[in-house]
Order: C-alpha cells, then sequence, then structure tokens
C-alpha cells in the first residue's frame, strides 16, 4: 500500500467430496452413533459422490515497518480440512490413524489470527522474532470413552467430534553469521478440545475443554553450529517439550459383584518431559578448488543422554495387579558415520 | 471370519512393530494423591420385591479397603411424587422398607444423602418396556472352535411392539457337590503323642451333599436393533464347560432378563470393555465413565455407578448331568483325592496322622489293612485317609438345602 504496510489478501473456495465404491453407512438422526442405531448401509458405484463438502477459505495478512529493521505482522485465516489425524499416548506402539471426511465425519474448520513482532539487530546478523497466535477450530475429531484405537472399522462409532482452541507464544533467536551461529527457540503452546453432548456417552469430562493428545506447552529447541576451522565443524541440537498427556487409572470399585479400574478424566496427567541432544561433528576434505567431488564426513550421536523418552505409557493388568509400562523408541544413544560428496 | 482377520493384521502390525519399537519399560507411576469417589450401583425393577441399592467409595488402586459406606439417606422418588425410603441392611447395602415396583409411564430418580452431608441425585429414569422370557433352556455342545464341549443355557424372548431391544442378563446358578470319599465316620484323636491313638466316631453333621449358589459377576448384553424384529433367538447366556464339577450332579440356573434404557445399555457396555484389557493389544481410549448420578450442589464431582430402572423377568431350569451326559465320566472334583494313610509315628517321634486330624487336613476314608498293604504305600497307618474337600462338601458349599430345590 505504502512504503511501511504491505497487505495480502486471499480467497479461496475448496472442495471436497467422498466418492465411491464404498458402504457409506447411515444412522439415526440425534441419538449417539453406534452398533444399535445404524439405520441402513448404502452402496456407492465407482465414483459417485457420496458426500460433498466446502467453503470458502480467508486469507489476510498485514506488515508493517515499525523501523527499518522492526516490523510488526498480522494475519487472519480461515481454512477447511478435510482429513483428519487421530493419535493417542496409550498404545504399545505409535499408531496414528488417518481418517478422511465421509458422510458420518464432517471437515474441520479453522480461524486463526496471529500477531507477531521482528526485528533484525547489528546488520541481519541477529534476527529475533515474537509471535502468538489464537485459533479457534470445530469438528476436531478425537475419540469417545471406551473406544477401540486400533483397526477399527467403523470409526464413526468410536469418535466424536467436538470444538478446540488453540493459542500460543514463539519466541526466537536467530545468528546467521560468525563461528558460533544457530537459532534458539521457546514456544508457549496451549491446545484443548471439547467434546460435550446431550448423551452422557458422548460427553468427555464433563463436555468442559481438556488438552488434546498433542498438547505441549513447553517446547524449547535450540540447534548451534561452530566452525573451528574451515575443515571441521561441531553442531548441537537439544530439544525438549513437555510430556503429552495421559489417562491414568486411579482407583478401584467394587460393582455388579467384582472389581472395576477407575480412570482419571481424559488428559488430566502427562508423560514423562521429552528432551533429547544430538552431537555431530563435520570434517570436510581439503578445500582443492580442482577436486572432482568434494566430500565430508560427519559423525553424530543422536540421543546422547540416552534418555529414554516415553511415546505413550499404556496399562496391564497381570495376575490381577495392575502394571504400566512405558514404551519408548530409540532409547539408547545412537551413533552414525555418513560419507557424503558432491559434484 | 471378521474377527479372525482383524487378528491377523493385529498380529502382523504388532510383529512389524516389534521390530522397530526397541523398548518398552516398566512405568513408575505415582499413584496421585488418593480421592475418594462415591460409587452407586441398584437397579430398580417393576417386581413387587424389596428393592436395593448399594452405596460404596472407590479404594487405591494399591489396598483393597472395606468400602461400603454406612449411614447414608436413600431414598427414590416417582413422578407422581410418591417416595420410597430405603434402609441400611448391611455395610453399603440399603434395602427398601417395604416391597414396592415400578410402573410403566412413571419416571424415578434416586436421592441419597451421605454422612457428610453432601447430596446426589441421578436423572429421572423412565420404565422400559416389558418383555417375558419366553423360553430358557439347555444345551449340550460344543464351543465356536469346537475344542471345548460343555452346556450352553439358552434365552429366547421376543417383543412384537418392539420397544425393549436392549437387554442385560444375570444369573445365578445352584449346583449340587457329592463328596466323592464320603464316609459316615470322622477319625478323631484318642491320646496324644508320646502315646498316639486314634479311633473313629459318625459324623455330627451333613458332609456327603452340598449346594451352592453363585451369582453371576459379568456383564452379559444384548441389543436387537440390528435384526429385523424385536427377538433374542437361542441367546447364550452361559457357558460351562463339561469338565467343570458345578455340572456334576444336579445343576439349577435362574436367569434374569432385564431390559434396559439405551443410556444404561451403553454404560455397562463401555463398562464391560474397559474393565478387562489384558493383553497389549487390546487398547483402548480410556476415560472416567460418565453415569447419571450428580452431585446437587456440585454437578462436576465425578460419581461412579448408573442408577437402572428395569423390567424384568426371570425363569429358572433344572436339569441332571445324566439328563445330556449319560453314561459318560463325571468332571474332575475341584482338587486330586489321591488316597493316603500318614503314618501314627514316625521315627522322628511326630505323628502326622494326629497332625492331618487336628487340622482338618484329611479326612478318613476307611481302615486300612496295615498287613496287607494293598496299596503299597511306604509308610502307613491304620486309616487310610483323603483330602478333607474330597469327604466333605461343605468345603465347596453349604449342607443346607436351598428352598428352591424341587428334588
Amino acid at each position: 500500500m505504502n512504503d511501511k504496510l504491505l497487505i495480502d489478501v486471499g480467497l479461496r473456495y475448496s472442495m471436497f467430496a467422498t466418492l465411491g465404491e464404498t458402504e457409506a453407512r447411515i444412522y439415526e438422526e440425534g441419538v449417539p452413533k453406534n452398533e444399535e442405531t445404524l439405520v441402513e448401509t448404502v452402496s456407492y458405484g465407482n465414483n459417485e459422490f457420496v458426500e460433498t463438502y466446502g467453503g470458502p477459505e480467508v486469507r489476510v495478512s498485514a506488515r508493517y515497518f515499525l523501523g527499518e529493521d522492526f516490523s510488526v505482522k498480522a494475519s487472519y485465516n480461515s481454512t477447511y480440512q478435510y482429513i483428519h489425524r487421530l493419535s493417542n499416548t496409550t498404545t504399545i506402539s505409535p499408531i496414528d490413524t488417518w481418517k478422511l471426511s465421509d458422510n458420518n465425519i464432517k471437515p474441520q474448520r479453522g480461524r486463526q489470527v496471529g500477531l507477531g513482532f521482528y526485528k533484525n539487530l547489528d546488520a541481519n546478523t541477529y534476527e529475533i522474532s515474537l509471535e502468538g497466535y489464537y485459533k479457534e477450530a470445530d469438528n476436531l475429531l478425537d475419540f469417545k470413552v471406551g473406544s477401540e484405537l486400533l483397526l477399527n472399522e467403523t470409526i464413526e462409532t468410536e469418535t466424536l467430534q467436538g470444538d478446540g482452541q488453540a493459542y500460543g507464544v514463539e519466541f526466537l533467536i536467530r545468528k546467521n553469521s560468525g563461528r558460533l551461529n544457530g537459532w534458539i527457540g521457546y514456544t508457549y503452546a496451549r491446545s484443548f478440545l471439547k467434546l460435550d453432548s446431550e448423551y452422557a456417552e458422548e460427553r468427555v469430562n464433563n463436555g468442559e475443554y481438556f488438552p488434546t493428545n498433542y498438547d505441549k506447552p513447553h517446547d524449547f529447541s535450540a540447534v548451534l553450529n561452530y566452525k573451528f576451522t574451515r575443515r571441521f565443524s561441531a553442531s548441537a541440537n537439544l530439544s525438549y517439550q513437555t510430556g503429552r498427556p495421559v489417562t491414568y487409572p486411579v482407583a478401584r470399585y467394587n460393582f455388579n459383584n467384582s472389581e472395576y479400574v477407575v480412570y482419571s478424566n481424559r488428559n488430566e496427567f502427562r508423560i514423562p518431559d521429552y528432551y533429547r541432544l544430538d552431537l555431530g561433528f563435520n570434517i570436510e576434505g581439503n578445500h582443492k578448488l580442482k577436486k572432482l567431488a568434494h566430500s565430508f564426513w560427519n559423525i553424530s550421536v543422536y540421543n546422547v543422554l540416552g534418555r529414554n523418552n516415553p511415546y505413550s505409557v499404556f496399562f496391564v493388568t497381570e495376575n490381577g495387579e495392575l502394571k504400566a509400562y512405558q514404551s519408548s523408541i530409540f532409547s539408547i544413544p545412537v551413533p552414525t558415520i555418513t560419507y557424503n560428496f558432491k559434484f | 471370519m471378521k474377527k479372525i482377520g482383524k487378528v491377523i493384521d493385529l498380529i502382523t502390525i504388532g510383529v512389524f512393530f516389534l521390530f522397530i519399537v526397541s523398548c518398552i519399560d516398566e512405568y513408575d507411576f505415582e499413584s496421585t494423591e488418593f480421592q475418594s469417589t462415591l460409587v452407586v450401583e441398584g437397579t430398580i425393577t417393576d417386581q413387587e420385591e424389596t428393592q436395593r441399592i448399594m452405596i460404596s467409595r472407590t479404594f487405591p488402586l494399591d489396598t483393597v479397603l472395606m468400602s461400603g459406606v454406612s449411614g447414608a439417606n436413600v431414598s427414590v422418588t416417582d413422578s407422581n411424587g410418591s417416595t420410597f425410603n430405603f434402609s441400611e441392611a448391611s455395610t453399603g447395602e440399603y434395602l427398601s422398607n417395604a416391597p414396592f415396583s415400578v410402573v410403566s409411564g412413571l419416571t424415578y430418580t434416586l436421592n441419597i444423602t451421605t454422612p457428610g452431608g453432601e447430596q446426589y441425585q441421578s436423572e429421572a429414569m423412565p420404565v422400559p418396556a416389558q418383555t417375558t422370557i419366553e423360553n430358557l433352556y439347555a444345551e449340550r455342545d460344543f464351543l465356536d472352535d469346537g475344542a471345548q464341549e460343555g452346556m450352553f443355557i439358552y434365552v429366547d424372548s421376543y417383543d412384537p411392539s418392539g420397544q425393549s431391544n436392549y437387554y442385560r442378563y444375570e444369573y445365578e446358578e445352584t449346583y449340587k457337590i457329592i463328596a466323592p470319599n464320603w464316609t459316615g465316620l470322622d477319625a478323631y484323636i484318642v491320646s496324644p503323642l508320646p502315646f498316639p491313638a486314634v479311633a473313629t466316631r459318625p459324623k455330627e453333621r451333613e458332609e456327603q451333599i452340598c449346594y451352592a449358589t453363585i451369582p453371576s459377576n459379568n456383564i452379559i448384553q444384548l441389543s436387537t436393533t440390528e435384526f429385523g424384529e424385536d427377538r433374542v433367538s437361542k441367546f447364550p447366556v452361559r457357558f460351562i464347560d463339561r469338565e467343570n464339577y458345578i455340572l456334576s450332579h444336579r445343576y439349577s440356573i435362574l436367569v434374569k432378563q432385564y431390559v434396559q434404557s439405551r443410556a444404561a445399555f451403553a454404560y455397562y457396555e463401555t463398562l464391560e470393555s474397559m474393565s478387562g484389557s489384558d493383553n497389549f493389544f487390546a487398547q483402548l481410549q480410556v476415560g472416567f465413565l460418565e453415569g447419571n448420578i450428580r452431585n446437587v450442589s456440585n454437578p462436576d464431582e465425578d460419581v461412579i455407578g448408573f442408577f437402572q430402572v428395569s423390567t424384568v423377568s426371570e425363569q429358572r431350569i433344572f436339569f441332571n448331568y445324566d439328563d445330556y451326559f449319560p453314561n459318560e465320566r463325571l468332571p474332575d472334583y475341584p482338587i486330586r483325592c489321591d488316597l493316603v494313610s500318614p503314618p501314627i509315628i514316625t521315627e522322628t517321634g511326630a505323628s502326622p496322622l494326629l497332625i492331618a486330624i487336628e487340622l482338618e487336613t484329611l479326612k478318613y476314608v476307611e481302615d486300612y489293612d496295615q498287613e496287607r498293604n494293598p496299596l503299597n504305600f511306604s509308610e502307613f497307618s491304620p486309616f487310610l485317609m483323603v483330602p478333607t474337600p474330597c469327604g466333605d462338601c461343605t468345603v465347596y458349599g453349604s449342607n443346607i438345602v436351598p428352598e428352591l430345590r424341587v428334588e
């Protein structure tokens, strides 16, 4: 618009259609979807339209220069997302299920606003940025209480769609030149989901907002490179995240002549925090100009600290006793050696 | 078939991932600060009888506490304004002061005031339709895979109005036990060590024929919505393996068919699925299971359990083992009944026979011919003995004949 202000506006109409060949299950209106309320199953032929979703998506962003190297950006966008990801922290192995929208599962809609401040220091050697965002979403997909997580053929009977809320603040420092370069970032981000209904079996946590499976409040990461000489350099990568939420058993009780376990509210607790340090060392071949191929060696160790970051925590009854197990991947430091060349 | 395909899929994925996932460690999770939650269990029915509500509290994972709640004020009100009060019969068990039954068309609400002064109230529950058991019968058959043979107890029922749809079954089985090595005499100690002597005298109480009554403790449910009509046809309520000793002589089962509301059906179904995670691969999304009872002043408080209003129909059948397994071998008794003859005195001066009689671990069968030693024992005594349960059926049941028996 002028020297200082730059505005981008975009409008898009997106459409998604579920096509046959498939069997579409239709459930009774107004009651929870489960095996008992299945009304009929309709067969669709190849490439026949089963269900169509669509809507406008708006994007607006603006940038304003407050000083020569200080700018502020603001943005608003609304989107439709037709594919859903169902993840969990309670299975033995990390399995995420991807689900496309269909006649029973509506697409997600999101509306996000963002605001950021950016400052460059010292002739672009340092970049500092501070960003914040707030997002509202509809029709997020998550599991019901007591649903089966793996290999579920009729996923619409085990999942619910609800509203979501997410917000966060990110802080980043980046150094681009010099012997020591890299970046350090810290993010505080929350993500919540609300699953409410007039039916108790479709309510989770009393229909109040609760942390989603991927809610990680604190996220700290740093990537640093140090050049010793032109041929030798080292790099370090540190990441730290708060543990993902999990649901624990908290008590037992007697019911119907036998004993049952009480579980806490969904995602009320967290698995242990995740942190990992990787170190690497680069050795470059000599820098003669006329070499046929330039090569370099890289020796690095993944997960130097050897922390066995749990991916999930699950409970098993063994001999009448309730035990907890954590499953983690790569719990030992993994050394690697790589030889690269380019010509 | 679908189930087999699913199991194969699970195994394939599991094996694949076991190669990738390198680590499963035991995790020491701290049981968080324990908060005791109220547990309410009660089903009131359309049978004119003393209705029962059970109230207890949860207990921590690693201990077992007496969990019944005493001194609570319990009542049920109906939509006409009538109130039915309950009084405590035993810890945590509240029985209605007078027998009553639920009436179709009204709704019922449970009210509880705990000794601590907290008030709880359930949702107003309607009365479901009534369906009687058409037929309760037993059949000898094999389980699906043909490996196990036994007795199936089947139920048939039909609701022409199509209103019932959700059924839950409870049963109570009563069976006759006969001690295989029973005799009319008991051994007793005439004189102790160092000069042991034993003799026999007639038994003072019935120990040969006993009866045991065991209620069901699993959740057996069925819904008929996917069938064209509201008909329960040959639904197996119970399967008893033919090797189970309870079938040995005479068996009787009382089956109760409860018609439930859809919300009750869903509650029990989820409860059942969340309680059985015995193996690694049956992974469920767990969480707090919400029932239909709330704290009046604090609706967000977790309350466990469900207040059910059901219509019930019950039937009882009897059968003998001989009716279905004529001339076939009886199931084994729960323990092996090996005949032994512990010596009355050993070289070390101890008396295994006296110890067995005193601690009641063995029962007398008959006198043993020490000269001929027909059973080729290495050591023996004047008496032939057998483990107590083989000579005394009261170990497994009660010698009081139950009233329902029509022998």
